[in-house]
């Protein structure tokens, strides 16, 4: 098994390998064995029912929780076998966006997007102030420099995020549910920002979202996860006429994809 | 499930807790030794734990040395005994009363804004945030905190002890019309290096491990967003308070 998944790793177009992954909670298997690839600077969607376990498996690209069975190859490194310095070198190359904004409340926003920088680096506190203003003013927020996180509203914040992701130059994005909750005009803005910003630092995107919108103006290739497995659909363009039926009854917002109460 | 399964899994469920908690606690103290903590997080920390509880545990030293001293003199005058009211105060605030008192405040002022303000950072993903920066919470966040109740509980409890002694004197003298001299004198012959230095030297540290350690791991084990903070911040309180009285208890008698 472990010979087939090195077989894998060694695979330069792909930046992110996802082979056989099986994630469970308290014994009930929430990822049963999802499979997909991620190219370089491509820009992936990964969509599915609420709770069916695409936020836990971007937490599972950054090594933030572990898996129970197979393997994710990140520039064909099984991130299964790496300690947390090795794991923590990886994830300085990622930036993620989380649902909740997940700003630190004690710091401004001009700390909370320079964090990074101050911790990793050895940039004068002038290069970093002036670094931070720059992401800052590419999300439209140079003024909130000073502020803090509770001063903002819903869609700054994830703006804020935004930044602060990208402000050390990732390979990788990572957004989880980065529309959910906002008003459609909001979400318009962040889903421009996410194609500008991943455009413009030369990144990977991976996207976690339900909403119809963020898929189709995000997207180059989409991937549903349902029961627990990876299911491969067509691009933004077709997607809504899909000839998966899941996918179709999903993207349409058919009442049989969603999962069962009981 | 019957009797014996409902004990057994209680039982495995404490086991893990108490583990869990161990090996929180060993990963908090290996960091301290192993990775580079920012002296300014630590004297930031000291600030928030240590400064801002001074006026609190002063206000509560100064009423419980009152009080205490109030009842002792009242019954000690009675007995013609009131030259050494000053060495009954004093024994009783710089070995128990001081350390004890100053224990509690800190456990209900700082425990709780330890176990909320983590336990918040946990339910709205900043420690995930952390991780996925590559900064490691332990260094960050866990360890200036918990340098920061061990160095400063014992100067607490200094304070503490001088409000809680001076403030009895005051009673002394203003309600029972005692002489200040006697008070001082009989402190000083029936308090030695060790009833003087116990509290400040041994309970203070202690203390200050018992209320890190414990707001930290319960913070940190917070889950279903604001109730489960509420709950921790409940849980903190009560678990800190009790493992102080408990260990105080235990130290006096092996100390005294």
């Amino acid at each position: 098994m472990s010979q087939e998944l090195k077989g894998n790793s060694k695979d330069s177009k792909n930046i992110i390998i996802i082979k056989d992954l099986v994630k469970t909670y308290g014994g009930q298997k929430i990822l049963a064995g999802v499979d997909f690839k991620v190219k370089r600077n491509n820009k992936t969607t990964i969509i599915g029912a609420s709770g069916c376990g695409k936020s836990t498996l971007l937490r599972l690209i950054l090594g933030l929780e572990k898996f129970q069975e197979g393997e994710i190859f990140i520039e064909g490194q099984p991130i299964s076998k790496l300690d947390e310095d090795e794991l923590n070198i990886i994830r300085l190359r990622f930036g993620m966006v989380f649902q909740s904004a997940a700003l630190f409340d004690s710091l401004t926003v001009g700390e909370n997007v320079g964090l990074i920088l101050k911790e990793h680096t050895k940039l004068k506190p002038s290069e970093i102030a002036k670094k931070v203003k720059e992401k800052l003013d590419m999300v439209g927020l140079a003024d909130t420099y000073a502020q803090m996180p509770a001063a903002l509203s819903g869609g700054m914040k994830k703006r804020v995020a935004f930044a602060r992701a990208i402000v050390n130059d990732p390979s990788v994005l990572l957004f989880d549910e980065p529309t959910t909750g906002l008003d459609p005009i909001t979400s318009t803005t962040i889903e421009n920002l996410i194609k500008d910003l991943t455009d413009t630092i030369h990144a990977t995107s991976i996207v976690v979202t339900h909403q119809i919108s963020t898929i189709l103006n995000t997207s180059e290739k989409i991937i549903m996860i349902h029961e627990g497995k990876a299911i491969k659909t067509e691009g933004p363009k077709k997607i809504m006429k899909s000839k998966n039926k899941m996918v179709y009854k999903f993207v349409n917002g058919l009442v049989d994809t969603a999962p069962k109460i009981v | 499930m019957n009797i014996i399964d409902k004990t057994g899994d209680f039982t495995l469920k404490i086991f893990d807790y108490v583990g869990s908690y161990c090996i929180f606690t060993a990963l908090v103290i290996r960091t301290m030794f192993t990775s580079k903590i920012k002296f300014k997080h630590v004297l930031e920390q000291m600030y928030k734990i240590g400064t801002k509880s001074l006026p609190i545990v002063g206000v509560t030293l100064m009423f419980v040395g009152m009080v205490f001293t109030s009842q002792v003199a009242k019954e000690f005058t009675k007995l013609g005994a009131s030259k050494i009211i000053g060495g009954i105060v004093g024994f009783a605030v710089w070995r128990e009363l001081g350390p004890l008192f100053a224990g509690v405040v800190v456990a209900a002022r700082v425990g709780a804004a330890i176990s909320t303000e983590i336990g918040a950072m946990k339910v709205t993903e900043q420690i995930d945030a952390l991780r996925s920066m590559a900064i490691n919470p332990f260094s960050f966040l866990y360890v200036p905190r918990f340098i920061a109740l061990i160095l400063m509980m014992p100067i607490l409890i200094i304070f503490a002890n001088f409000i809680g002694f001076i403030a009895g004197l005051g009673i002394y003298v203003a309600l029972f019309h005692g002489n200040p001299e006697a008070y001082f004198s009989s402190a000083s012959q029936m308090l030695d290096v060790l009833d003087i230095s116990a509290g400040v030297l041994f309970k203070g540290p202690v203390f200050g491990f018992i209320i890190a350690t414990i707001a930290m791991f319960l913070g940190v084990n917070t889950t279903y967003g604001a109730v489960g903070i509420g709950k921790s911040a409940t849980r903190t309180v009560v678990a800190i308070l009790i493992s102080i009285f408990v260990v105080n208890f235990f130290l006096s008698y092996l100390i005294f």
